[in-house]
């Protein structure tokens, strides 16, 4: 059994994406940039290495096959003394200095003349040639390059320096084989020495001077000369390796490790460097303030081509396009920010000051209210939309508010015990931003939130893709996603919320602030228990949704849970008959996303006499819908009495009885501005002086 | 025939009916958008068949236009078209050109996007250009019904019924044309797009049947009056007539032959259908119909060989190298299905984002400045110095093909001079739309070219796909062009005799050295030197192959790419030369071990020795990695993602399995809690998922496996949702080896490049000290 795919265009889901509202801009991205670096590393390994192998050799050594033994470097030979001509051989040099002394012996003698036997057969002088110096009471083994002193107990009589060379077995079993007893060789190695193969010193006789010779060189006598070998044999026992220079250049791996680890620390370098540009963003001033007068877009229709640009820039649908020309069809949602503005791609949609705004609070310029210091007010109340400005202000205020205590710290130890430095009503994007940032500056905080965490964000219908505005507003804490729906987004505050371990408490309506000497007392009812706490500064942030509208007919409690006041997912009332109360776009969208679940019957009750406003897109499904016979629609219907099997409604024809499973309320929201008159935040005066009516709402973002 | 660039319109032209009542900017976007062709006496404007998105207006000269009638042999004269008249008005309604129009007198032709003129008269609306447009429509709709069987069966009476009482719908992709128990008002004739009807269970979509042009969908409820019994759901935009109930009732009355025609044409194509589809959704759940409307719709679609890709990115790449910027996002839907091209079995395809020169392109249609063109053989493509970078287009793509990026004036496509800076003083737009125009410029797609392992593809999916190329009744070109690839893989065999022989070559050599027998100074062994250097730096060299783009991807002006996959894909150019590398690669060692043997000397011959087996040890990894790496790469994947994608992906995963998680009876949640969720954690489990090679399917069907053990058949009917949440924890197990495997296969070569480089140097020195010894 294999899992079911999950289809790709089931009915009953809303259209699949369509047609995107933001056009994906050119990103880019690992593959193109994954060997970003490694030219650089490369070259720069290439240059260690050569520098390396150039440093850390002498060029004369670095293209002679070795190094020297001591005398011929204490003699200052140089390549050219040896190898000079090409047509000489090499042997010919050393008769120069040390003469024509050819092997004594009686066997070597006949290979010396037939030619096959010269000086350099035996000292192969760029090798492991070495040999033994002695010089007053001290001897010294020496090898290439290098000597190394050898203490001799007990010290020989002082004598001058004498050296005595020393040939490596390999060299005499060229010919010879020690393993034969016969073999003159056999007496030469040194007792117990013969392990060493190739290697093990032959330290025999003098092989160019018989013992009676005539003394030469600096040896006065046969005596010495036998005095100087027993040394040697002693020096060579003790130390049968002839030293070398091992350093004569670089180990190899040292021009290795070197090289490749300067390449990869270069290349990891410009990667990072990389990164860092491709991270780096335009950085502009938080710009929190609401604005003060009402904007509208206006579009010069003989330009406008017609591209859809705006359209899809508004994120609240106030712009459609009508036979190919950008039209304002929905002046009162307008938020008045420039996003159509900044996609018009030819000037033609200019957004304009229209009228000064009339539900403005008065703030400050850190969103302190002028009526309520300490008192902040933060998201879409002051009057600037988006979610991604209400997390701004939040974060913004909060620090404002954060400063402030800082400044009064001493007198604050003598608040009461279970007082808070702040108390955030409202756990909406702006609200958490707030709480967030307070704990960030080490702010006691506690959120009030009389439903549940972001409920404004799970209002929003399954699926909706809270897009990334393309407007350039920069972005403090880390709540926002870029592009994400309505699920990703949410999942990702809960995230936060758990792993910042936010003291949230749900479920707790605020009824009342109330100033009680530098600080406030915060009423709320929880499951109707009054709670009381005490906090020194109030952020609210309780958003312009306010409180839904109840249905107007008391409620029995036993049916309670069946009366919803939004809908989060169609699918958990699969299978009921629902009534939809209400014919706004949020009851219209539920009403069609309902019907396309499986066994679910779909009325819809509203108190008008038809389609009076909404999408047209919502209106024209519905009405298909209607048509088609899956949807009830009773116009000029009111419910007049709920009971726990039948609805009462008062149509046009007269009262009847609705059976009903669940309700779902979509009658919009009473504004939040009783919440704030209660504690004591006025409405700033309308531009002709008079004081905002009570009840209705003037306000181009509060519906009445 | 030449063809002029945007065209300086005569005053004259402005008065023809058609274009009279259009605005000043639909005037000003059709100067910029359109072009006027001067045509010889004789020439051929466009052929029967062809792609036109452009209606033509004569403004000197006549064309003839000649077309098949229905039931003639040949073709014949249609009708002549003296200047003022205008032809090719079937572009207006997306359709393929069904005439061709020949020359007959020297002629000069004005040659106007269609959708650009639709946008023109709908802003100019309740002009005569709307009734003009409107007759045109009509006409067309005349031309398409007699096309139709519906068309040869009716009389002219009957088919002047029918053009009064049907109506054009238009469809969005995804739409809902009609629904189950909806009444039946209405049958539709399907000019153009895809339509599916299915019907629905609980969890899973039954699809009963894909409709292309020219299907009738609904006449059977229409005519019985009885509701409908499925739904029909536009799979991409749809243009369809409406015929209402009633006069299709009417008609058929009349014409009792009717009947028959639809449902025997409806009942041999379902058939047909189901047991394709069957056989596909069987072996896999990524199956080509996933997405049928843009298999149909493709016309060239990029296709990456999942099981060869190696991931390297090198597409992109060159993307970014020819264009500035790729055009080229290795991310996008996966489909398993049958390729004729690659051979008999099932393919794991990787759809990755760029334009597949759609059929009927949406970008196109939506281009409020003509900006996007489409040339004859179908290739899609933006004109920057038209494009406004307003979006529009990205937004209409449905599959996210197009980009807007930043204009770089230094280009010299990017800074033509657009209508803004004609019409004077208004600036170019600092962006543009980009999207892959199949290298246009040069002389094939460079990704194609320049892949190493020859993973990438350009396909025509309706023709290529077998499965696809079944339902949507087109023959499969399976036996004609299956023998290039198909034939016995030289290039496994070639490699494994290489490998031989250096491995023979390689210990006579060591044995050689260790006896002495060979010193690196003379002879044999300063062959085998001079044989390893060459070599070395052969195998160096590679780097010019794989970053000098153009070596491979030449400019050409204006060559028809998609004639050459007409005949068969163009192919990488770059494999053989990949091939090269390792064969030279797997052969080099033998001759380093004939000149240095073991030995590893201080100074810069031992570093050189050390360097150079450890870019061959690296080589030899990336080459194994290539090899083994990608098929079990593959079998843990769902879709394209590139390896910053991974890296976030757990986080989503995690985000998506409390949504899944969420709302599920207390039975589902207790499973998740003790089997799914440590299973998901667990450390070694996802070793265990790589070592035993299995799919992402089968690791499914073995974690329901587990659940059903410990169920023992109780709850089931409490079980809803547990699929998803199973799908989610396999992916999550999934995810860690993904990543392992991604580095095994892109982490080597940096390390690659740079050791190679360090070989090169030291051989350079090494050369140098001998040379100079």
């Amino acid at each position: 059994m294999t899992a079911p795919d999950p289809p790709l265009w089931s009915s009953r889901d809303r259209t699949p994406a369509g047609r995107r509202r933001v056009a994906p801009r050119a990103s880019v991205d690992s593959d193109v940039t994954r060997l970003v670096g490694v030219g650089l590393g490369a070259a720069v390994a290439a240059i260690v290495a050569v520098l390396s192998v150039v440093l850390g050799s002498e060029p004369a050594e670095l293209r002679s096959p070795g190094p020297l033994a001591l005398p011929h470097r204490a003699a200052e030979l140089q390549c050219a003394a040896c190898h000079g001509d090409a047509e000489r051989p090499v042997a010919a040099a050393c008769v120069g200095c040390h003469g024509p002394h050819a092997s004594s012996r009686r066997g070597h003698r006949a290979v010396v003349e037939r030619g096959d036997l010269r000086c350099t057969s035996c000292h192969r002088i760029h090798r492991d040639e070495g040999g033994v110096e002695i010089e007053g009471s001290t001897a010294r083994r020496f090898g290439p390059g290098a000597e190394v002193a050898v203490p001799l107990s007990p010290p020989p009589a002082p004598m001058t320096r004498t050296r005595v060379p020393v040939i490596p077995l390999e060299v005499c079993t060229q010919c010879h084989d020690p393993s034969r007893a016969r073999d003159p060789i056999a007496r030469c190695l040194p007792g117990g020495e013969a392990g060493q193969g190739g290697e093990t010193p032959t330290v025999c006789f003098d092989e160019h001077r018989t013992i009676e010779g005539i003394t030469f060189g600096t040896l006065g006598s046969a005596r010495e000369r036998m005095t100087a070998w027993g040394l040697a044999r002693r020096v060579v026992a003790a130390e049968p390796r002839a030293p070398r220079r091992v350093a004569a250049s670089t180990p190899w791996w040292a021009i290795v490790l070197a090289s490749l680890g300067a390449g990869i620390a270069a290349m990891v370098l410009a990667r990072l460097t990389l990164g860092r540009r491709l991270r780096r963003r335009e950085r502009t001033a938080v710009d929190v303030a609401p604005p003060e007068r009402v904007r509208l877009p206006q579009i010069a229709s003989s330009t406008c081509i017609g591209c859809s640009a705006c359209v899809d820039a508004c994120p609240y649908d106030v712009l459609e396009l009508h036979d190919y020309v950008a039209q304002v069809v929905r002046p009162a949602d307008c938020c008045g920010l420039t996003l159509c503005e900044q996609r018009c791609p030819n000037g033609s949609l200019v957004v304009a000051d229209v009228a000064p705004m009339t539900d403005r609070i008065a703030l400050d310029a850190d969103l302190q209210s002028q009526d309520v210091p300490g008192l902040y007010i933060v998201g879409d109340l002051t009057g600037l939309p988006l979610i991604r400005n209400a997390i701004n202000q939040g974060a913004h205020a909060m620090r404002a508010a954060a400063a402030a205590l800082a400044r009064e710290r001493p007198e604050a130890a003598a608040g009461p015990h279970d007082a808070v430095d702040v108390v955030v009503i409202g756990a909406g994007p702006a609200g958490l931003s707030a709480a967030l940032e307070a704990q960030v500056h080490g702010c006691k905080v506690l959120v009030l939130e009389q439903g549940s965490v972001a409920d404004s964000i799970r209002s929003f219908p399954r699926g909706k893709l809270v897009f990334d505005q393309p407007l350039a507003i920069p972005l403090i804490g880390d709540l926002w996603l870029r592009e994400s729906t309505k699920e990703e987004l949410l999942g990702h505050w809960l995230r936060i919320v758990r792993q910042r371990a936010l003291p949230i408490r749900e479920g707790h309506r605020v009824v009342g602030v109330t100033r009680h000497g530098a600080g406030f007392v915060v009423d709320a009812t929880h499951e109707g228990a009054p709670v009381r706490v005490t906090a020194r500064r109030v952020v609210v942030a309780i958003g312009k949704r306010g409180t839904p509208r109840r249905l107007p007919v008391p409620v029995p409690d036993e049916v309670a849970d069946r009366v919803h006041y939004h809908l989060a997912d169609a699918r958990s009332l699969a299978g009921s008959r629902v009534v939809v109360v209400g014919l706004g776009d949020v009851a219209m969208e539920a009403a069609i996303a309902l019907c396309h679940q499986a066994g679910t019957t779909v009325t819809v009750v509203h108190r008008g006499a038809g389609f009076s406003r909404g999408k047209a897109r919502n209106v024209a499904e519905l009405r298909r819908l209607v048509e088609a016979g899956r949807i009830q629609l009773h116009t000029a219907s009111e419910i007049t009495q709920v009971t726990g099997t039948a609805l009462a409604i008062a149509g046009p024809s007269g009262p009847w009885w609705l059976p009903w499973d669940r309700v779902l309320v979509l009658i919009g929201a009473l504004p939040p501005w009783d919440t704030l008159a209660a504690m004591g935040i006025a409405r700033m005066a309308t531009a002709a002086g008079n004081p905002a009516p009570a009840g209705a709402s003037p306000s181009p973002w509060i519906g009445p | 025939m030449n063809q002029s660039g945007p065209a300086s319109i005569p005053e004259s032209a402005w008065r023809i009916p058609l274009l009279r009542d259009l605005d000043a900017l639909a005037r000003d976007s059709v100067t910029a958008a359109s072009s006027i062709r001067d045509v010889g006496t004789g020439a051929v404007l466009w052929q029967e068949g062809e792609r036109g998105d452009a209606i033509a207006v004569v403004l000197a000269g006549s064309l003839e236009l000649r077309g098949t009638r229905r039931g003639d042999e040949s073709a014949s004269r249609l009708r002549l078209a003296a200047p003022g008249d205008t032809v090719g008005e079937e572009a207006l309604l997306g359709l393929p050109r069904r005439t061709t129009a020949a020359v007959l007198e020297a002629a000069r032709v004005l040659e106007i996007p269609a959708a650009l003129f639709l946008r023109g008269s709908g802003r100019s609306h309740g002009g005569s250009a709307e009734r003009e447009r409107r007759a045109l429509e009509r006409q067309a709709t005349a031309d398409l019904i007699r096309q139709q069987a519906l068309g040869q069966t009716l009389g002219p009476d009957d088919l002047d019924l029918l053009l009064d009482a049907v109506r054009w719908e238009r469809y969005e992709r995804g739409a809902r044309i009609f629904g189950v128990g909806e009444p039946a008002g209405a049958a539709w004739l399907l000019c153009d797009g895809l339509v599916q009807l299915q019907t629905e269970d609980d969890e899973r979509v039954h699809v009963r049947a894909y409709l292309t042009r020219g299907d009738t969908f609904g006449d059977e409820e229409a005519l019985a009056g009885r509701p409908r019994d499925c739904h029909a759901i536009a799979l991409g935009p749809v243009s369809a007539l409406r015929v209402p109930a009633d006069v299709l009732r009417t008609l058929v009355d009349r014409n009792p032959g009717l009947v028959g025609e639809f449902s025997r044409i409806a009942t041999a194509r379902g058939e047909a259908q189901r047991a394709v589809v069957g056989a596909a959704a069987a072996h896999t759940t990524q199956h080509a119909f996933r997405d049928l409307y843009r298999m149909q719709m493709a016309r060239s679609m990029l296709v990456i060989d999942q099981d060869t890709c190696v991931r390297c990115g090198h597409c992109a790449w060159t993307c970014a190298a020819l264009h500035g910027h790729s055009r080229l996002v290795r991310r996008g839907d996966k489909v398993v299905t049958r390729l004729p091209v690659l051979g008999e079995a099932p393919r794991s395809l990787l759809l990755p984002n760029s334009c597949q020169h759609c059929k009927n392109p949406a970008c196109m249609i939506d281009c409020p400045t003509g900006a996007i063109g489409r040339d004859p053989h179908g290739e899609v493509f933006v004109r920057a110095e038209l494009c406004t970078g307003c979006g529009n287009c990205a937004k209409a793509c449905p599959w996210d093909n197009i980009r807007i990026q930043p204009r770089d004036a230094s280009r010299p496509q990017d800074a033509g001079v657009g209508v803004a800076a004609r019409r004077g003083g208004l600036r170019l737009s600092p962006e543009v739309a980009v999207k892959c125009d199949l290298c246009r410029d040069h002389d094939g797609p460079g990704c194609v070219q320049t892949c190493p392992t020859g993973a990438i593809l350009r396909l025509d999916p309706s023709r290529d796909v077998a499965e696809v190329a079944r339902v949507l009744g087109v023959s499969d070109g399976a036996t004609t062009r299956r023998s290039a690839w198909s034939r016995v893989p030289a290039g496994a065999l070639i490699t494994g005799v290489v490998l031989a022989a250096s491995i023979a070559a390689g210990m006579a050599a060591l044995a050689r050295q260790s006896a002495h027998a060979w010193v690196p100074e003379a002879g044999p062994g300063l062959v085998a030197g001079l044989v390893a250097a060459v070599s070395t730096v052969v195998l160096a060299l590679h780097v010019v192959v794989k970053r000098v783009v153009r070596l491979w991807v030449r400019p050409r002006s204006r060559r028809r790419v998609l004639a050459g996959i007409e005949q068969g894909a163009p192919r990488s150019r770059v494999r053989p030369f990949v091939r090269l590398h390792v064969w030279i690669g797997l052969l080099a060692p033998a001759a380093v071990l004939g000149h240095a043997g073991l030995r590893m000397p201080d100074g810069p011959s031992g570093a050189l020795v050390a360097a150079w087996w450890a870019t061959a040890a690296l080589g030899l990894f990336g080459g194994l990695a290539y090899a083994i790496v990608p098929k079990r790469l593959t079998r843990l994947e769902r879709d394209g993602a590139l390896p910053e994608d991974l890296r976030a992906r757990r986080t989503q995963l995690v985000d998506r399995l409390y949504r899944a998680g969420s709302g599920r009876s207390d039975l589902v949640r207790a499973i998740a809690e003790k089997i799914l969720v440590p299973y998901a954690r667990s450390v070694v489990g996802p070793v265990g998922l790589l070592l035993g090679g299995r799919t992402l399917a089968e690791e499914e069907a073995r974690v329901h496996r587990r659940v059903d053990a410990m169920l023992q058949g109780r709850g089931a009917e409490r079980l809803a949702g547990i699929d998803e949440i199973v799908r989610i924890v396999v992916e999550l197990r999934a995810l860690p080896v993904r990543r392992g495997l991604t580095v095994l296969l892109r982490g080597f070569l940096p390390l690659h490049v740079v050791a190679s480089a360090l070989v090169l140097a030291l051989l350079a020195i090494h050369v140098l000290v001998v040379l100079g010894r």
